[in-house]
């Protein structure tokens, strides 16, 4: 897929631009701190209802607006699909006082209003940032957000299932406190670990299979940039245990399953904490380079490459599950590479129908200025396009 | 309150303690009733065997809008919501155990709310009488009527999905 326009008003440090994209390689070229990210952040949005780096809604509205009587801002864009054609809108409500609005985000997908939920992947996308090497060397949490960010935008099932899983361990949580206090009898829990192994199933299937997926990619792109000097691993390991080499895949009757056998090993103690000890939201992946863990033992150079690989996979994946190519958004990863394995990334993203890259240092990468399609200068919240040099 | 008649202010004053003086709960059904029991639990014609168990009084209202519930109604005052306190012994279980017990009654009917917790509540109560041998339904979930397909959400086309029936 690609979109072919873009317009946002009185999002972040833009008050009105409208910006047509073109099919291959689009860059953008500008200073620090004069929209780049703003818009790659925006098309990620749009694609996944979720910033990649606000904390509030109130954070996405334009500052000077932000005390008006409408502080809304606005995503729009027109994107073509093997799906069919997708006009979305999203709009950000921030901080209100009158209680006929509330704040939060409105969706229109085609002119219908749509819950949040239910517009994530109608535009799929994959976003490259600087901070991807937390993938590698940063906590769980971290690998999770990996995970679950690719998933629920190609897996509708996946996404239900994560939101219920949350609601369903705050519920079994403070239940399991009650039976700490005596509030409460352990056959109560019946219905909640039931629920709870459900959702776990589900979760974790797809994120057995997606790694499945990543780990092959991960390996190929990682000997590719490195030109056959390193080597990454990539390992699905649930909280509940027991994935051997040896475990042929398992479908999400069986993940249920030995999901409730857990819960039922853990009872005690988790009855002495208070809280759900085992589940997706404790699940990790190991990624190992040259055979040893990439947190302690890799060098900044390998774990970077890794999290480029890992990208390069997530990217691979959305295709292959969509069968539709995702937008493609690398927010100022490129300089910081070497010319080859800058090459290497780019030769592979030929592939893709469409790339926006961002730069603050065209001069470092004049390999890609000859490249692409669409060239940009963005400005204090304007894009302006250029040709030539 | 200044601005108006004083008898107003004084068939208000009077409304508010009615409520807190002739308002009780039906001992049967536990809806609130100003007679015990309820209208409901005295009219003969309705069946009996037939209990639907709702959360609150006023869904009561709403069902029995719908005009298309000829049976006996059980009020939870709840449902099972761990995160705010509410166990069984805090929603009102036993009183329809009891009711069961009694040996009248064929078929239950779950009305809770189609939320995590209103499912929560329905299984309880499901294993908490099937070893009584009382039949224990729940309600359909599935399309609003005249709805539009496009405008509904995905969730609720999921379920309908699931919920199909043979024509």
């Amino acid at each position: 897929m690609h979109i072919f326009e873009l317009r946002l008003s009185n999002y972040r440090n833009y008050a009105q631009t409208t910006v047509r994209l073109d099919r291959g390689l689009n860059l953008f070229v500008g200073e620090n701190a004069q929209g780049k990210s703003n818009l790659l952040e925006a098309i990620y949005l749009l694609s996944t209802l979720r910033s990649s780096r606000a904390s509030t809604d109130a954070d996405l509205v334009r500052r000077d607006i932000l005390d008006s009587e409408f502080p809304i801002a606005r995503l729009e864009c027109q994107v073509e699909r093997s799906a069919g054609n997708l006009h979305l809108e999203v709009a950000i409500v921030g901080r209100t006082t009158d209680p006929q609005h509330r704040a939060g985000k409105r969706v229109r997908v085609n002119g219908l209003p749509k819950r949040a939920s239910d517009a994530v992947g109608q535009l799929s996308s994959v976003l490259f940032t600087t901070l991807d090497i937390d993938i590698v060397a940063g906590p769980p949490l971290l690998r999770r957000r990996y995970l679950d960010m690719m998933v629920s935008q190609v897996d509708r099932g996946y996404l239900r299932a994560m939101q219920k899983y949350q609601r369903v361990v705050q519920q079994r949580n403070s239940l399991l406190k009650r039976i700490a206090e005596r509030q409460a009898s352990s056959s109560e829990l019946s219905f909640w670990d039931q629920e709870l192994a459900h959702a776990s199933g589900t979760i974790m299937h797809a994120r057995a299979e997606a790694l499945g997926h990543v780990a092959v990619q991960a390996a190929f792109h990682m000997d590719r940039l490195s030109d056959g000097q390193d080597s990454v691993s990539v390992t699905y390991r649930p909280s509940i245990g027991g994935l051997d080499e040896s475990d042929s895949p398992i479908d999400d009757t069986e993940w249920t399953s030995r999901m409730l056998r857990a819960l039922e090993s853990l009872r005690a103690r988790e009855i002495g904490a208070g809280s759900t000890l085992a589940g997706p939201h404790r699940d990790d992946f190991h990624v190992e380079i040259n055979g040893f863990s990439a947190g302690p033992h890799a060098s900044r150079a390998q774990q970077r490459t890794a999290a480029l690989a890992l990208r390069l996979a997530e990217a691979s994946y959305l295709r292959k599950v969509l069968a539709d190519d995702p937008v493609v958004l690398l927010d100022d990863v490129l300089s910081e590479l070497d010319a080859r394995r800058r090459r290497g990334v780019l030769e592979f993203l030929d592939s893709f129908q469409q790339t926006l890259i961002t730069t603050a240092d065209p001069d470092r990468v004049r390999d890609i200025m000859t490249r692409a399609a669409g060239r940009f200068v963005v400005q204090a919240g304007a894009i302006t396009r250029f040709e030539g040099e | 309150m200044l601005r108006v008649p004083e008898h107003e202010a004084a068939e208000l004053a009077s409304a508010i303690l009615d409520v807190k003086q002739k308002i009780r709960f039906c001992s049967i059904c536990l809806n609130i009733t100003e007679s015990d029991p309820c209208s409901f639990c005295r009219d003969e014609s309705r069946d009996a065997g037939l209990i639907c168990v709702v959360e609150q009084p006023l869904d009561i209202i709403a069902l029995d809008r719908a005009a298309a519930f000829k049976g006996r109604y059980h009020v939870l005052h709840g449902c099972l919501n761990p995160l705010e306190g509410l166990g069984p012994d805090q929603i009102h279980v036993r009183e329809l155990l009891t009711r069961v017990k009694e040996g009248q009654v064929r078929e239950v009917i779950m009305a809770t709310n189609p939320s995590l917790e209103g499912e929560a509540t329905a299984m309880y109560v499901q294993r908490l009488l099937s070893p009584l041998g009382v039949r224990v339904t729940r309600l359909a979930r599935g399309l609003p009527s005249g709805a539009d397909l496009e405008y509904i959400d995905d969730v609720t086309l999921a379920r309908a999905l699931e919920g199909r029936q043979d024509l």
